[in-house]
């Protein structure tokens, strides 16, 4: 018996190969009835990257931005696909390409790291349009990527170092202190804007503040590991941090349980994420810097069913209410703070204030 | 670099030591009996996933003021892997599968699986909704009052900590001072020997490679239950493959595996906590976050020629009647 169903096994193993596969695609969009009133015209594919659908922060504020769109008529939730990273990231490419060879008019890669593959396989699809939240791929040589001048992809680009400005000077506005902290995700030119933001918005209320600054690593996993995340917030709460901003993506989640444990305040990202941590959490985030990738995505669906689509990069700021911060937190952040904030962010629209990019300058 | 930074490193090297310490018997038990493991990973990945949906769906509250949610998760996590494990001893012990491949199948269906099975529990593939409840941290008695901030190693401690390292205790007695434990043994050394003495070398192997499952099963959902409180994917970051390093490098020797796993969980801490230590202070932001897999890789090639692993290990037992 034995030595007959020895027979089987290599088609055994073979099977599981093929589920484990499979394994990686997500589903068709989101929930709610697609409604007889929308855009049949066009289908709308997005490429999540790790970090994935559920992470409170940056996936699932491209995803309010699709939901958004197909509860507004825009597109037809039948015709749309979302298909998410692998853990370390590694199908990316793949993943584009197969909402590519799918057909879609409008594939959106969520995160900076599909610019490359975005740049290589786009010229060979030049009826469908590609955005890239975050991206640079339409950056070309200047970036060292292969394809300059291409006329159907748009970079999403956010100016976070404005939102995290005024996180900055909220930090230090509430706790009126020596130190503060950030945790940052990737090491890099797009997190350090964010980190720029901060310590300059902090110094600009207070000149004398100590800013402590840890990151999480050098590749994208950075964005998906609470534990190290964890470690390092405790780090900083220990060395004296009284409010940490992440900018961590999934890894944020760390923050957030280091806080608990320290009985301090902490500044979310992307989304307004007092509205999505646990109720233990919620009343130590103090704000959150705000990063209207729903909007951005929102707006690119809504230029292609239009046929108005913008190559190039397009860059979401706070005059162009593609970042901000959030208000929810009544009972930390409190009116007097806002008026202040407001004022400020008020002077930067104006231009009165410049908003460095690179921890450099700062 | 303070007392405090090395209190607070050894802390989270308490935390590493329990998911490699766990992992890794686990992984003792099945390669003493013969049959190598290195699916570790992915019986690890199944108990995040499978831990924290205990976590999530027991909500009902037994009374006594026991956190009743996580328990379930940890013994969810625990019988789970058991059962993805019952694979690799079915596909090793009776079908004869090379070890390798079968415990690199369990790996890889491991990431397919979690996510289907993320699916199903959460509604998302890639993570559940974090903060959920986790067991009453505790603070060690009098070693919690260490002076000058070393007591931080020992405060705030998931009770799954000393339960794990308490654990070298059965272990140790049922390897080496049990019928069953020699039994065991033998079947990993000399199977051949171990059958023409009349015991039965199969039903061995199936309860090393078994226990390996629960083991790693419980590790996994410890990770996702009891140090992140959800679960995501990706969680478990390679530590089944530095829980089989330890492995090597304790000699298969439960008790040498305790060292073994802390010194790997100590190198886990090291960029977290003490990269401003002196000589890691010299070293570029890059190097220091390398450390723990340069620590596993330099440790193992000073150390794997003076290890022996069972002699039988990993060769099918090919005897009839099991």
């Amino acid at each position: 018996m034995a030595r007959s169903l020895r027979a089987f096994a290599p088609a055994l193993v073979a099977l599981s190969l093929v589920a484990a596969a499979c394994g990686g695609d997500g589903g068709a969009a989101g929930d709610g009835g697609g409604g007889a009133d929308c855009n049949q015209d066009i289908r709308v594919g997005m490429a999540l990257d790790i970090g994935g659908l559920g992470d409170k922060s940056f996936n699932d504020a491209a995803n309010r931005g699709l939901q958004d769109a197909i509860a507004d008529g825009l597109v037809c939730e039948e015709n749309t696909e979302f298909i998410e990273a692998d853990a370390t990231g590694s199908n990316r490419d793949a993943n584009v390409q197969a909402l590519a060879d799918g057909g879609y008019d409008l594939i959106i890669g969520v995160g900076f790291a599909f610019s490359p593959g975005i740049n290589t396989i786009a010229p060979d699809y030049p009826e469908q349009f590609f955005a890239v939240v975050d991206g640079f791929a339409t950056c070309g040589t200047a970036c060292d990527l292969p394809n300059d001048d291409l006329t159907n992809v748009t970079d999403l680009t956010f100016k976070e170092n404005e939102g995290s400005f005024l996180v900055g000077a909220a930090a230090a506005l509430k706790c009126g202190c020596d130190t503060i902290g950030f945790l940052g995700g990737q090491t890099g030119p797009l997190i350090g804007k964010f980190e720029a933001g901060y310590v300059a918005g902090a110094k600009y209320i207070n000149p004398d503040i100590e800013v402590l600054v840890e990151y999480i690593g050098d590749d994208t996993s950075a964005f998906n590991d609470p534990t190290k995340g964890q470690a390092l917030s405790t780090k900083m709460y220990d060395q004296g941090a009284e409010i940490i901003y992440h900018a961590a993506g999934a890894s944020g989640a760390g923050l957030f349980n280091a806080a608990v444990e320290a009985g301090k305040l902490a500044i979310g990202v992307d989304s307004d994420q007092y509205q999505l941590v646990s109720a233990e959490q919620q009343p130590l985030v103090l704000t959150s810097m705000l990063k209207r990738v729903d909007t951005a995505v929102y707006d690119v669906i809504a230029q292609v069913g239009e046929g108005s689509f913008e190559p190039g990069a397009q860059v979401f700021g706070l005059a162009e209410e593609g970042v901000d911060y959030s208000k929810s937190n009544t009972a930390e952040l409190t009116e007097d703070i806002v008026a202040r904030l407001d004022e400020i962010k008020q002077m930067i629209i104006d231009g009165e204030i410049t908003v460095p990019e690179d921890p450099a300058e700062v | 670099m303070t007392l405090e930074d090395v209190g607070r490193a050894v802390q989270i090297a308490l935390v590493y030591f329990t998911i490699l310490y766990l992992t890794g018997l686990g992984g003792l038990f099945s390669e003493r009996s013969g049959i190598v493991n290195i699916g570790l990973e992915g019986l690890m990945i199944i108990g995040t996933v499978t831990g924290s949906y205990g976590t999530h769906l027991f909500t009902i509250d037994l009374g006594w003021g026991v956190p009743w949610g996580p328990i379930a998760g940890l013994v969810l996590g625990l019988v789970a892997g058991l059962l993805f494990s019952s694979v690799h001893a079915a596909a090793t012990v009776t079908f004869r599968v090379d070890h390798i491949v079968s415990g690199v199948v369990i790996n890889l269906v491991a990431i397919g699986l979690a996510r289907f099975l993320s699916q199903i529990f959460f509604g998302q593939a890639t993570q559940s909704d974090p903060g959920q409840p986790h067991l009453v941290p505790f603070d060690v008695p009098l070693l919690a009052d260490l002076p000058g901030g070393l007591g931080r190693a020992f405060q705030s401690m998931s009770p799954v900590v000393p339960v794990a390292a308490l654990l070298v205790v059965p272990a140790t007695f049922a390897l080496y001072r049990t019928r069953w434990g020699l039994r065991l043994r033998s079947a990993g050394e000399n199977p051949e020997a171990t059958r023409s003495l009349g015991v039965r070398v199969s039903p061995l192997r199936y309860q090393g490679v078994l226990l390996s499952g629960a083991l790693a099963g419980l590790s996994g959902a410890f990770l996702s239950v009891e140090v992140v409180y959800n679960w995501r994917e990706g969680q478990t970051l390679g530590l089944g493959f530095i829980a089989l390093a330890s492995l090597i490098l304790s000699n298969w020797n439960p008790v040498r595996l305790m060292g073994a796993a802390f010194l790997f969980g100590f190198a886990q801490a090291i960029p977290l906590r003490l990269s401003d230590a002196p000589l890691i202070r010299e070293l570029p932001p890059q190097f220091i976050r390398m450390t723990p897999y340069v620590v596993t890789i330099v440790v193992l090639a000073g150390f794997v020629g003076r290890v022996r692993p069972p002699a039988a290990a990993g060769s099918a037992y090919e005897g009839g009647a099991g």
